[in-house]
């Protein structure tokens, strides 16, 4: 990993300065510690996009870690949301929203005089359906963390050794990823869906989602998880109907990563950021 | 929804399995999800590793998801 973390510092110092797309996740938050630390904090800038799509938990997390490292942090609003695109929630829904994100974050760069803007993608993230990446790439962002080649459990290390407490933080990707493609984005689904998470992380659950099916809630947790969802069914229930669903159906195959892209065709999984 | 030809191909493949007691109904916006309505003592069996095949039967009829209702009761 020696060669790995020697080319992140060299990246980091050829971009000179700049500003990081700043969700609270573990990549980002890494990203920014180690800019910070190569860089000095004159030269770096977090921002986080705030929208309803962003967990309140992880602004919040995002908030406290720039705080306690140190990392120079400024939230920007973005209004993905009254794009209609967006909202209609196609299978790019991604394109829209970080194109959105990256064109505010470049307007912030312009503004500051800050000559790169970054996101915390790893060599991980290649492969997967993410049509969000090619936003990235219309307006030159950088991703240093997948340019050195680091994956998801060498930043986790990484993490560890410098005291972010992100380092064994589940990946958390934002609130509208819990909305079937083509069932409408709307304020009212993500705040259904962050309240019925927060309330079941309150039971004790530590690893699932609640998936957004209009009226119904289906909840896809953690196979080891499934026992003590069905001996709390009770309170599940009730968790998640307060939330404002009529119905709560637990999914047999329990949770797992992109279960919303199953089932679909090369074709429905529209790449390209012009198609819409 | 309870034209829905493949609610009565799940409710018989169901009987196969020895699942008799187990009501299914059709939800999600591309009606993609079938919900199991079932007597809690069935529940374990529902979510063990015996229901891989009833899984992969329902996912050969269409369904993308399968799921079990946790409050029955309230059908």
């Amino acid at each position: 990993m020696q060669g790995k973390r020697e080319s992140l510092v060299r990246l980091l110092r050829e971009y000179r300065s700049i500003v990081i797309g700043y969700s609270g996740g573990v990549d980002s938050v890494f990203l920014a510690k180690v800019a910070v630390d190569v860089l000095g904090p004159d030269r770096v800038l977090a921002v986080t996009g705030k929208s309803d799509s962003l967990a309140s938990w992880m602004e919040g997390t995002a908030r406290e870690v720039a705080e306690r490292f140190g990392i120079p942090w400024l939230e920007v609003e973005t209004r993905e949301m009254q794009d209609p695109r967006y909202a209609a929630n196609p299978s790019n829904r991604c394109y829209f929203c970080k194109t959105e994100l990256w064109t505010r974050l470049g307007e912030v760069a312009r503004e500051r005089g800050f000559e790169t803007v970054a996101d915390g993608s790893n060599a991980d993230d290649i492969g997967d359906h993410r049509p969000g990446s090619i936003a990235g790439g219309e307006h030159g962002v950088r991703s240093p963390l997948l340019e050195a080649g680091l994956t998801k459990a060498e930043i986790r290390d990484w993490s560890r050794e410098l005291g972010l407490p992100t380092w064994d933080q589940p990946a958390a990707p934002c609130l509208a990823s819990r909305i079937p493609y083509g069932l409408e984005v709307t304020p009212e689904r993500l705040g259904q869906i962050e309240s019925a998470e927060l309330a079941l992380r309150a039971l004790g659950f530590r690893d699932f989602r609640v998936r957004h099916h209009d009226d119904l809630a289906r909840i896809e947790i953690h196979p080891a998880e499934i026992a003590g969802a069905l001996r709390l069914h009770r309170a599940v229930v009730d968790a998640v109907r307060s939330a404002g669903f009529a119905s709560v159906a637990l999914d047999l195959q329990g949770y797992r990563r992109g279960s919303l892209n199953e089932g679909l065709s090369g074709a429905a999984l529209v790449q390209l950021g012009a198609a819409g | 929804m309870s034209e829905d030809p493949r609610a009565a191909s799940a409710s018989a493949l169901l009987r196969e399995e020895g699942l008799a007691d187990v009501d299914v109904r059709v939800a999600g916006h591309q009606a993609e999800i079938a919900v199991l309505s079932a007597p809690p003592h069935l529940w374990a069996r529902l979510t063990g590793s015996d229901a891989t095949r009833l899984i992969d039967g329902m996912k050969d009829l269409g369904f993308r998801y399968v799921t079990l209702d946790l409050d029955p009761a309230a059908r």
